[in-house]
């Protein structure tokens, strides 16, 4: 492992403006992400300098006022889980932030992290770089012939990677019609994710200040489900936020996407359209869980997770 | 003399804490990667990344200019070195200048004053390569056509035939009915927390010292002195007990040869002055150590209407390491299938091949929880065609029972407890009344239930290599176990200490055992895995009734009588009397002047005897058809282990392996990139090991029937620790059979495959 530097900034201004200065410095916060791909000496490229945003303070809180409940960047994930605030009116994300990993890497891992953290893929996260696929650069995605079993896409691959998104919060977020707000602008979720490495539009020295999450009109119900091989540590093999209005009666509004299946979270648009005009049920639940993989294109070792994404939208309405 | 019978104050008796857990716990234990001797230097190890063909050019001129290395070694630099050139592991160089057999394989080597410029220094050095074909499955290993690992040999590394009766006739007589089927296990690794780790310290006598933890200590000790060109007498391997040996630390592949990177720190250590130590990396632990094989067994039965298997034929294919055969493969693995059940006629052939997999080789257990899988699910899937129990089917099967020989070998097997378990698992878990055959009508959807059963016999723990031992008296009463091939793991040095303290009567704590040492005995073959158990706790109690011979003739000289007048006091006391006069005594501590009393015990089994250790298990499993994922909720088990040393040790012993088995059977497999052959699944993120948080309820029960001497000094037990990895693995694949009426022939039984049987993906 070669040796990193480490820079304590005291503001966001000052961490934004280092990082643009220095071209070969990246932001760390809990490092559940960064470490790990240190170790396995697999990212693209590996940072000279490590600028650690917890050295600035006040950057994790949870507050919900004039509608919007604003979550710091740096705030835990088994924080927002826990928080009562975000049980009540933000279900689904309290649900993915609980979902997340282990209690470990919840009390390390922060919202930003976990929507920031690069795709997945064990042939782009293997040890030393040893595949150079095409996100690093490469002529072929070696999924495409390989093994594509867990982490891979079943929506088909933006720029032939077939990598997936692994992120449990962003899935909730997404459902939640949430914004990022960064030194620069503030994005839709849509806006946030972008088929390009590293999986998001933050530029060098751009930083996530605040993740808005406007509070859902009274009435309106959201669920998180996550299905994975084993019931904790695992990333998604399929997850589903769903978020609807009104939850008794006639759907007039909703959101549906997918994590865990493609290179972003995947917006089922066709499932909204399936779930509106109609009312809660198991029947309505399983025709919208079809309708959410109805453009799946599995790739030769993974069609069973169109089953399991489908199967996570209908928990998820039921729930 | 002989040792005392029951009741015992200690075996199986003694409930207190652990007795290493006050020195694990305060860190005063030294791990293997813990064991760092003054001015040592540190080894890195550069691994392939391509699974066969030959280095095209290696540069490692950056990593010899980089401050703090000190030596660095590549395949070239041995094969130019007339000393190095000679070294062979196993058969083969030292490192691969003639040809890379495997992705992970140790290229080049690179000593450092710390790991991390050695580690830096490994990445420096340049490589490029000659790839060739290569190949990875067990049938197309062996295959006409199949790209040579070992050119010009053939792949072919291991064949088997085991014959008994006329299965080709007894298989086509009128009311038989034949079912065939296939079955893939798949290549596993132990995943251990603690990955190998060694110091190795050559001094300018010549003097050899390793510490590490490993089964293996004597052909540790016989291969360094071979490769460093000393006599047997100048290399000491200590094997620590404070790490577990798993299998995977014991050797380069089931030959029994230290690894590459550890005859490469000693010949550094010798070259350098310095001591080396090595402490592998997990990766380095998944890629470059030992992994059970990946078998393919096709399996055929004969039955008659009552469930009585007539005929057996099985052909197996296993990889075989690319460097040796290995004891999990094909060729190790089918004499399980006719150790539960006397089968009338049987012909088992297994062909194993050389393919460009990993290293292969001892795992817990090695050569039976796959084969158990394999025969246990086809028997179930025998008692499924007939629409009978599946215990109904075991009774209808002739199950060997106390007093039967190897029907096969005509050997006496010591002693038979299938029958005792299986009947212990039914009570305990009340399977008759749960047990209701899948119903084809009943609608799959949400979570369903199901439960399944299996037996399975297997010679691990029931017999060993012969074994030496000592236990040598201190000046105050108190001994100390000398034994030259320690049981590495943590329960194995308390397990020693009971059989000691009970043979002796002595407290507990008037006995220690220090780290195995080769210095105390000799090249008598390794003990490893259970078979520690039987014959180092065997040597122990021999060891233990020499002293106590030796003390009696001492006392007697003492107290001026004859030793068949005196009693040795075995409640703790520490003292022998007159039997007649109580009064007269001596202590043990006046027994302790010189020349000092060393016991000393020499164990192997009489000719033409062989041991089996028995399991019976049944599984409860929730499988949601909607997810094909599968939750274990409860596991039963019981095993035949002959007598209970440690109760807390086989307690943990049989819950640990119930949890490998269900990992085994749910979740893990590390198998190279099929289209590269490259590393692939080299973390433990990829490799689904079970979690805590998945363990089932699990109820666990033993058969005690004490073996007796001349088979046994150890107060009767059996190795117990590996066998309850093997029928969970058989149970839980029977479970989801029962559960949801898909059979799943290929290990792990992922979601994926659930969800594709029952035609949901």
């Amino acid at each position: 492992m070669k040796q990193i530097l480490h820079y304590s900034p005291t503001s966001l201004a000052d961490a934004s403006a280092y990082l643009t200065k220095n071209a070969g410095s990246k932001a760390i916060a809990g490092g559940t992400e960064l470490y790990y791909s240190l170790k396995q000496n697999n990212l693209p490229s590996e940072p000279t300098i490590l600028v650690d945003l917890k050295s600035i303070p006040n950057l994790d809180y949870i507050t919900e006022s004039g509608g919007v409940l604003k979550i710091g960047p740096l705030t835990k994930l088994a924080e927002i889980a826990n928080s009562t605030t975000v049980q009540t009116n933000y279900r689904a994300l309290a649900q993915a932030a609980g979902a997340v990993a282990s209690p470990v890497i919840r009390n390390m891992g922060t919202i930003a992290g976990n929507i920031t953290q690069d795709v997945w893929c064990w042939y782009y996260r293997g040890t030393d770089n040893l595949y150079n696929c095409l996100r690093k650069g490469g002529v072929i995605c070696y999924a495409t012939a390989g093994d594509n079993r867990w982490y891979h896409s079943i929506f088909g691959g933006p720029k032939g990677c077939n990598a997936i998104h692994p992120s449990d919060t962003a899935t909730a977020l997404s459902a939640l019609n949430a914004s990022v707000v960064t030194t620069k602008q503030t994005l839709t979720m849509d806006n946030f994710f972008y088929n390009l490495a590293p999986g998001n539009t933050l530029a060098q020295g751009e930083l996530i200040t605040e993740i808005d999450v406007p509070t859902p009109a009274a009435g309106s119900k959201s669920a998180f489900v996550k299905l994975a091989n084993r019931n904790s540590i695992d990333f998604a093999l399929a997850n589903a936020a769903v978020w609807y209005t009104p939850a008794s009666g006639a759907v007039t509004s909703c959101k549906i996407y997918l994590g865990g299946v493609f290179q972003v979270p995947y917006h089922a648009t066709a499932a909204e359209t399936a779930l509106k005009g109609q009312t809660i049920s198991a029947t309505t639940a399983a025709t919208v869980g079809t309708a959410a993989v109805s453009a799946a294109t599995p790739m030769t070792g993974n069609s069973f997770k169109k089953q399991l994404a489908s199967i996570a939208v209908q928990r998820a309405l039921l729930a | 003399m002989s040792l005392q019978g029951p009741p015992y104050r200690l075996v199986g008796q003694w409930a207190g804490v652990r007795l290493e857990a006050p020195a694990r716990i305060s860190g005063q234990f030294k791990l293997g990667a813990d064991w760092n001797l003054p001015n040592q230097a540190y080894l890195k190890v550069k691994l392939s990344t391509i699974p066969s063909g030959t280095i095209a050019s290696m540069d490692a001129s950056a990593a010899r200019a980089m401050p703090g290395v000190l030596a660095v070694v590549t395949p070239s630099d041995v094969q130019n070195n007339a000393a190095w050139s000679k070294i062979k592991v196993g058969t083969y160089p030292l490192l691969p200048y003639d040809r890379i057999r495997h992705a992970g394989e140790v290229i080049a080597a690179v000593v450092a004053e710390d790991p991390y410029v050695a580690e830096e220094a490994c990445q420096a050095i340049n490589v490029t390569y000659n790839p060739s074909p290569f190949v990875l499955a067990p049938e197309d290993a062996i295959a006409s056509s199949a790209p040579l690992v070992n050119p010009p040999a053939s792949n072919e590394s291991a064949t088997v035939t085991y014959k008994f009766g006329d299965a080709a006739t007894a298989m086509t007589q009128p009311g038989i009915t034949q079912l065939s089927s296939r079955y893939e296990s798949a290549l596993i690794q132990h995943n251990n927390i603690m990955p190998h780790a060694f110091t190795i310290s050559v001094d300018t006598t010549g003097r050899v010292e390793m510490y590490t933890a490993t089964q293996a200590s004597k052909t540790h000790a016989s291969d360094l002195a071979t490769a460093l060109g000393v006599s047997a007498s100048r290399v000491r391997v200590y094997s620590l007990s404070s790490d577990g040996g798993f299998g995977d630390k014991g050797d380069a592949g089931g030959g029994y040869t230290a690894f590459p990177p550890e005859i490469l720190a000693a010949i550094l250590s010798q070259q350098l002055g310095r001591p080396v130590h090595h402490r592998w990396t997990h990766e380095e632990n998944l890629l470059v150590s030992l992994h059970r094989s990946k078998v393919v067994f096709y399996i055929t039965t004969g039955y008659n209407s009552s469930g009585t298997v007539m005929a057996l034929t099985a052909q197996g294919y296993g990889t075989g390491s690319p460097y040796t055969s290995s004891s999990s493969n094909a060729s190790g693995a089918l004499n399980n299938f006719i150790w539960t059940y006397k089968f009338p006629n049987f012909t088992l052939n297994g062909n194993d091949g050389h393919a460009n997999t990993y290293r292969q080789g001892p795992m817990r257990n090695p050569a039976s929880p796959h084969p158990a899988w394999a025969l246990s699910s086809h028997l179930d899937m025998v008692a499924a065609a007939l629409g009978i129990n599946p215990v109904t089917m075991m009774q209808a099967n002739n199950m060997y029972t106390q007093g039967d020989k190897d029907q096969l070998t005509g050997y006496r097997i010591i002693s038979i407890g299938q029958p005792d378990c299986l009947n212990r698992v039914l009570t305990l878990s009340g399977f008759m009344s749960k047990w209701k055959a899948f119903n084809k009508s009943t609608p799959l959807t949400g979570v369903v239930h199901g439960i399944g059963i299996a037996n399975h016999a297997t010679g691990n723990g029931g017999t060993a290599a012969a074994e030496t031992g000592a236990i040598m008296m201190a000046a105050d009463g108190s001994f100390n176990i000398l034994i030259d091939n320690n049981s590495v793991g943590g329960g194995g040095r308390e397990r020693n200490i009971i059989i000691a303290a009970e043979a002796l009567g002595l407290p507990l704590g008037m006995v220690t055992m220090d780290n195995g040492d080769t210095d105390c005995g000799i090249d008598t073959g390794n003990t490893v895995g259970s078979g520690a158990t039987k014959h180092v706790g065997d040597v122990i109690g021999l060891a233990c009734l020499d002293a106590k011979s030796q003390m009696l003739a001492r006392a007697a000289t003492l107290l001026n009588t004859t030793t068949d007048k005196l009693t040795y006091a075995l409640d703790g006391t520490m003292q022998i009397y007159v039997t007649a006069t109580p009064t007269q005594s001596v202590t043990f501590a006046q027994l302790g002047g010189y020349p000092r009393i060393v016991g000393r015990g020499t164990m192997t089994l009489p000719p033409s005897t062989t041991g089996r250790v028995y399991n019976s298990a049944v599984s409860e499993v929730d499988v949601d058809t909607d997810t094909g994922l599968v939750t274990v909720t409860d596991v039963y088990q019981v095993e035949d282990i002959g007598q209970k040393i440690f109760n807390s040790g086989c307690d943990t012993q049989m819950k640990s392996g119930i949890l490998m088995a269900l990992g085994m059977a749910l979740q893990e497999e590390q198998w190279p990139d099929v289209p590269t052959g490259m590393q692939l699944m080299t973390s433990h993120l990829d490799i689904k090991n079970p979690l805590v948080t998945q363990m089932p309820n699990m109820v666990v029960d033993f058969i005690q029937n004490p073996e007796l001497p001349p088979d046994s000094y150890n107060f009767g037990a059996k190795g117990m620790g590996e066998p309850p990895i093997n029928p969970s693995v058989p149970a839980t694949a029977n479970a989801i059979y029962n559960a949801v009426g898909a059979r799943i022939y290929n290990l792990p039984m992922t979601c994926d495959k659930i969800l594709k049987a029952l035609g949901k993906a």
